[in-house]
């Protein structure tokens, strides 16, 4: 094992054809597993939806510039709500939430979180449901403050009061849009 | 066939990686505040330490001395990333909790250190039973500080409750100082058991070999 000094052409060609093997594979991975990936994300969302609109049946996507709102019908056509996709920064990383709302009455229909990162055992318990029933019929006007009028997961205030700013703001920019409700058409 | 077997019970017990080794710390301590999340996570880095010890095994002769490292952690980032694109795609639920941590175990010294102390020096045999043996002797870790620090600080065990209503949740059990707290109090009862096992041991061992002598089989070691 007496080695020469400088660079060995073999020390770069081994390493290389690691590094293309581990490329390659990993390509070839991906795109095999891509497809099933995004279908699970796309029910992910699908479930989402139907679960923060309960009384919706089907569900229309509504184009906006920057949002993504999803229009909840019932059996009979009729609107029950909006469920808008949303996020904003948590305690570790992003949170991506559904908001449903119901702009008639101005409350909320109920969330779901769709991806997040926040701890496991504290702030991954915003996750859990009775920590998101809270959030069902909550009205616009709310202040959405961790320990006021939203209980708090203890070790997680920072992952809490994430959700309830993220959720917040949505109201707001789910009224800016301003869209139209066409009710009982 | 005997070696096979120390191989194995190497780091099940006595060179155990959490309380003996105290390697792989950072998922020791972060992952452990539910049984759960400890046994998932020890599970995927059984799976990734077998993996590319097997793998690195097969290429000992093929890695420069020079280059090993860099190569050791591609090979094992190769792995780490494949079990995250497989388990996402068909055990979506199981990634849901687990994907926060795969990543980690890149990092996780335990992995370099086997191929770096072993793969590279043995055949693909012997490092199969070795990293078998140092993965599910991490897994119980894992699982042991999990089941210690939920119970107190959750009340639970694999989510079921276990504690009555009336028993109060230490909190500080699933926070980061819970972890410490657990893993100190773990270390020192297992460097206890040890060494009163070793002292028994030599006692043991000098008799043995004063009696048995002659038919020492030498294959066997």
């Amino acid at each position: 094992m007496v080695e020469k000094e400088g660079i060995e052409s073999r020390l770069i060609f081994v390493l290389v054809l690691i590094m293309i093997v581990s490329g390659v594979s990993l390509a070839g991975l991906y795109q095999w597993t891509i497809p099933h990936i995004e279908a699970h994300e796309a029910l992910a969302r699908e479930r989402a939806i139907f679960s923060v609109l309960p009384l919706a049946a089907a569900y229309e996507v509504i184009e906006t510039d920057e949002l993504l709102v999803y229009r909840g019908l019932d059996e009979a056509q009729n609107q029950v709500g909006y469920a808008m996709e949303t996020r904003g920064g948590g305690f570790q990383g992003m949170i991506t939430l559904m908001v449903g709302l119901d702009p008639e009455a101005e409350k909320l229909t109920g969330i779901e979180v769709l991806t997040m990162f926040e701890t496991p055992g504290l702030g991954a318990r915003i996750d859990e449901d009775n920590f998101k029933e809270q959030f069902t019929d909550k009205q616009f006007g709310d202040p959405f403050k961790a320990g006021k009028d939203i209980d708090t997961i203890s070790g997680a205030t920072l992952s809490v009061q994430a959700v309830g700013t993220i959720v917040s703001a949505a109201i707001t920019q789910f009224e800016a849009l301003k869209l139209d409700s066409p009710g009982g058409e | 066939m005997v070696r096979m077997w120390t191989d194995l019970l190497r780091g099940l017990w006595g060179e155990h990686p959490i309380f003996r080794l105290v390697l792989g710390m950072c998922p020791a301590l972060a992952v452990t505040n539910t049984a759960i999340n400890g046994m998932t996570m020890g599970l995927a880095t059984t799976f990734v330490l077998v993996t590319s010890g097997t793998i690195i095994s097969l290429l000992k002769h093929f890695i420069p001395q020079r280059v090993r490292i860099p190569s050791y952690i591609v090979i094992i980032a190769t792995f780490v990333t494949a079990a995250d694109y497989t388990l996402n795609a068909f055990w979506h639920d199981i990634h849901g909790v687990l994907g926060l941590f795969v990543p980690l175990i890149i990092v996780n010294c335990l992995i370099l250190g086997r191929a770096e102390a072993f793969s590279s020096k043995n055949t693909v045999k012997r490092t199969i039973f070795d990293s078998l043996g140092y993965g599910i002797g991490f897994t119980w870790g894992l699982v042991l500080l999990g089941v210690i620090r939920e119970v107190l600080g959750f009340g639970s065990i694999f989510g079921m409750q276990v504690m009555p209503d009336t028993f109060y949740n230490w909190t500080i059990m699933v926070l980061p100082s819970g972890a410490f707290l657990t893993l100190g109090v773990l270390l020192g009862l297992y460097n206890m058991l040890i060494q009163r096992a070793e002292s028994k041991n030599k006692v043991l061992h000098t008799v043995k070999t004063a009696s048995e002598g002659a038919f020492t089989d030498e294959s066997v070691y």
